[in-house]
């Protein structure tokens, strides 16, 4: 019976282990040449190759926050404030402490000429701290505490003593909070419906034709929410009293689901 | 004491009066209510004196002559503004124009204390009064008019909405007319006033707009549509304003509709088009200034560089330095102003740099140039800036700091910082480690991984509990456990041959003790019997049981117990097995 659970356990445990960065297989070299090929050709000023090379390694399956600032600093170096406040967003949600990343993206802002004011709801405002991890680093962290919570757990079931009850109210509380923060997180993305105006300037129309009203005009950089596509045009909204049709060219969104 | 608070009082207000007096210095400003009339209208003109609270002093109008002059009386306004008294007095004129023309009116002059005054002018442009029709157009009606049937592209040209209504009206709803690649933007508040139409009295209320087409054709411009709430008053017996009683009305919705208009854009000419120009349409100039014109070697000169006129302002491109031998520029932002009055938008553009000389010697910034296309010429025109020079004097040999001037020292010796400017603006340059490409990356929430490193503990966690809660000994499992025991230890004291009928018998009732649940003590053979029966065990194989029970009873009863007997025989051992088969 001892060894059964033995078994079971040293297989229960190698999920948590088995998930670490450590075990990925980065097909490193034809990744790391290609990286190092596009910022060559960036530094040269060759920004059109520039974005293919990062784009390319977005492609295969490197979603990497670096990546996609660096895609975000070569458009905005070929005038694109649209498309390199995209990327940023983008690497935003991989990074977002990173230093260089915020002081480019508040440069990027600066150059949009829409002022639209970025809204955090009760949930973002009490859990500050969502905006400053990753969704990676929440896991991470959520599955330690869950693991220590668990063998905390088991051990009770076993040996009785003061220190373990306490213990498991510290981890318990712990867990509680960091599960929320976990479950916010992701919910933060999978509900994230910001999207980024790409063109100079779009008109926002009052339906999906050409020839409906004109309600209100936008700017490249203009963070928008996206509500949903027909026909090839996108309904958007800036609040709830503009809302308004677009061709879904002219919008990017921030969660890329191509 | 009645006396005495009255003295101060006076006081007061003498005291009051005179720093009124001397508080603010007189500014004549003289301002009309619209520059455009036809001949019957009634212009308002109002000329404000700041500083001058009494009217003890003769006007002087001057550019009136072609103008019935009524004077609307006059107003003042005393205003106490962060401790500093303000006073200003309002002159109302009403003007008739008595001919057509473009007029210049003022300015108005007045002497205020032995010094005289004068104020800005005004102009006004008159025209005929169209022709009565024979259609009327009603109490009230909507039109619309454009200053001009043509226009470049990016040239701007107004359009005119007026609402003439003989009775009040409210709640004034809007809808402009949209057409593609045609922008409206309206140019101050609406403004009215009174005017005839068709020999009959109106009041108007006009607004204007600025419009301006980004691509060139033909725009028919859909008319504009206007709601509002008219209170048509019911005729009584005797008239009050406009020959009806204004307190009793009929209030209903109308809408209404003004003329289409069509505007005809065409393109900028592409004959004696500049390389440089970027658009820009209107009138401009350009003004440059370096100061200080002397420096030393070390420290930096500010070159100002502003484009301002009339016009689509936000084209007015960034200015470029070109390289300067020994010289480093530092290129600050530049700030765009735009504004819009009565005559359409204006603005400037102030761009800056720091100009840092490596060493002595004179310098020359080359002129700087914009082209833009003159809509009063309708030509290119390209403006210039005049050379500019600095003279680099030798410094000390210390680095060029272009932000930082050497500091100034207070008196007490201490260094004087400043804050540090900023010359350039850019972004971050691009993440190049490799170490970046393992980092930062998207964890993804769909793999087999993911949900075993959640969910793993948990299961374990459960598998333990569920082990223990299994495992634990109630009296039912411990029975049970017990006699599945029972024909094992049987057979484990059983020794054929070996062992004595008394043992044998011992050892049999503790079997069946344990085997069946039963209580420990004496029972008879047949209760034996009855036992295993009720177990599920066969008839035969219990009678067999239970006699093979009383030999053993018999044998040891008889005294010889302690004596082996053979069963073999009998088969003991193969009934066992028999009972623990049939029994349940």
């Amino acid at each position: 019976m001892k060894k059964i659970f033995l078994i079971f356990f040293a297989v229960m445990i190698s999920g948590p282990l088995a998930y670490s960065p450590a075990f990925e297989d980065l097909s490193a070299n034809g990744a790391e040449e290609t990286f190092l090929k596009t910022n060559e050709a960036f530094k040269k000023g060759d920004y059109q190759n520039a974005i293919q090379g990062y784009r390319s390694l977005l492609v295969a399956g490197h979603i990497n926050g670096h990546v996609y600032y660096n895609l975000g600093n070569a458009w905005f170096r070929l005038n694109e404030p649209g498309r390199a406040i995209l990327n940023y967003e983008r690497a935003r949600r991989l990074m977002p402490r990173d230093p260089d990343l915020k002081f480019n993206l508040s440069y990027a802002r600066d150059q949009v000429t829409d002022d639209i004011p970025e809204h955090k709801g009760i949930i973002g405002m009490t859990f500050f701290w969502l905006d400053s991890l990753t969704f990676s680093e929440l896991f991470y962290t959520f599955a330690v505490i869950n693991l220590l919570l668990c063998t905390f757990l088991t051990i009770r079931l076993c040996l009785r003593a003061d220190w373990i009850t306490y213990a498991l109210i510290m981890i318990s509380v712990f867990w509680i909070i960091i599960g929320m923060s976990f479950g916010l997180k992701w919910h933060q993305i999978k509900t994230d419906d910001r999207a980024v105006i790409l063109k100079k300037e779009v008109s926002i129309l009052a339906g999906p034709d050409h020839k409906d009203t004109i309600l209100f005009k936008l700017h490249a950089g203009a963070v928008v929410r996206y509500e949903r596509s027909e026909d090839g045009w996108s309904l958007i909204n800036i609040s709830e009293k503009k809302r308004g049709w677009l061709k879904s060219g002219e919008l990017g969104r921030v969660i890329d689901k191509s | 004491m009645k006396q005495i608070v009255r003295l101060l009082i006076s006081v007061l207000f003498l005291s009051l009066s005179v720093s009124v007096q001397a508080a603010s210095p007189v500014t004549v400003t003289m301002k009309l209510d619209r520059n455009e009339a036809v001949l019957g209208d009634s212009v308002r003109a109002v000329v404000a004196i700041s500083g001058q609270r009494s009217r003890n002093f003769k006007p002087i109008l001057h550019g009136f002559k072609n103008f019935d002059v009524v004077q609307g009386g006059t107003s003042t306004r005393v205003e106490i503004i962060n401790g500093k008294v303000k006073s200003s007095l309002e002159l109302i004129y009403f003007i008739s124009p008595e001919k057509t023309g473009k007029f210049i009116l003022g300015p108005f002059e007045c002497v205020i204390n032995g010094k005289k005054y004068t104020s800005n002018q005004a102009t006004l442009t008159v025209r005929k009064t169209p022709p009565p029709t024979d259609q009327e157009r009603g109490p009230v009606f909507l039109t619309a008019s454009l200053s001009s049937r043509k226009a470049y592209i990016e040239q701007y040209i107004f359009y005119t909405l007026k609402l003439y209504y003989q009775f009040k009206v409210s709640d004034i709803s809007l809808t402009m007319p949209e057409a593609e690649f045609l922008s409206f933007k309206q140019t101050g508040d609406p403004i009215e006033y009174e005017s005839v139409y068709n020999r009959e009295d109106y009041r108007v209320l006009e607004v204007r707009y600025i419009v301006m087409a980004s691509k060139k054709g033909r725009y028919d411009i859909l008319p504009a549509k206007m709601r509002l709430m008219a209170h048509e008053p019911r005729r009584r017996g005797s008239p009050g304003f406009f020959g009806f009683d204004p307190f009793m009305s009929n209030v209903k919705a109308i809408n209404l509709r003004s003329e289409a208009a069509s505007l005809k854009v065409i393109g900028l000419p592409e004959e004696g088009r500049p390389t440089d120009f970027s658009g820009l349409v209107g009138q401009f100039k350009i003004e440059a200034n370096l100061k200080p014109e002397k420096i030393r070697a070390g420290e930096s000169a500010t070159l100002t560089v502003v484009v301002s006129g009339q016009g689509n302002v936000n084209r007015i491109p960034d200015i470029m330095i070109p390289e300067l031998k020994d010289l480093k520029v530092y290129a600050d932002q530049p700030v765009l102003d735009i504004k819009t009055n009565a005559t359409g938008p204006f603005g400037s553009k102030t761009m800056k740099w720091a100009l840092a000389p490596e060493k002595k010697g004179v310098y020359s910034v080359p002129r700087l140039r914009v082209s833009f296309f003159d809509i009063n010429k309708k030509q290119y025109r390209t403006v210039k800036t005049p050379v500019l020079s600095m003279k680099v004097l030798a410094g000390t040999n210390q680095k060029v700091v272009a932000t930082i001037p050497p500091g100034r020292k207070k008196p007490d010796g201490a260094r004087v910082r400043q804050a540090v400017k900023e010359l350039g603006h850019d972004i971050l340059p691009i993440h190049t480690s490799i170490r970046a490409l393992t980092r930062a990356n998207a964890l993804k929430t769909d793999g087999f991984l993911f949900w075993t490193a959640l969910f793993s503990p948990l299961l374990f966690y459960l598998a333990v509990l569920g082990g223990i809660k299994l495992n634990r000994k109630t009296p039912n499992s411990v029975a049970s456990a017990l006699a599945k025991r029972a024909a094992k230890y049987f057979f484990k004291q059983y020794k054929p041959g070996k062992t004595s009928p008394a043992d044998i018998l011992s050892t049999l009732k503790e079997y069946l003790n344990k085997r069946f649940g039963l209580a420990p003590g004496a029972f008879t053979s047949d209760e034996a019997a009855r036992v295993i029966i009720a177990r599920g065990v066969t008839e035969n194989t219990a009678k067999k049981f239970s006699v093979a029970l009383k030999r053993l009873e018999n044998a040891v009863y008889t005294g010889r117990g302690h004596q082996s007997v053979d069963l073999v025989d009998e088969g003991l051992s193969s009934l066992i097995k028999q009972i623990e088969k049939e029994s349940r």
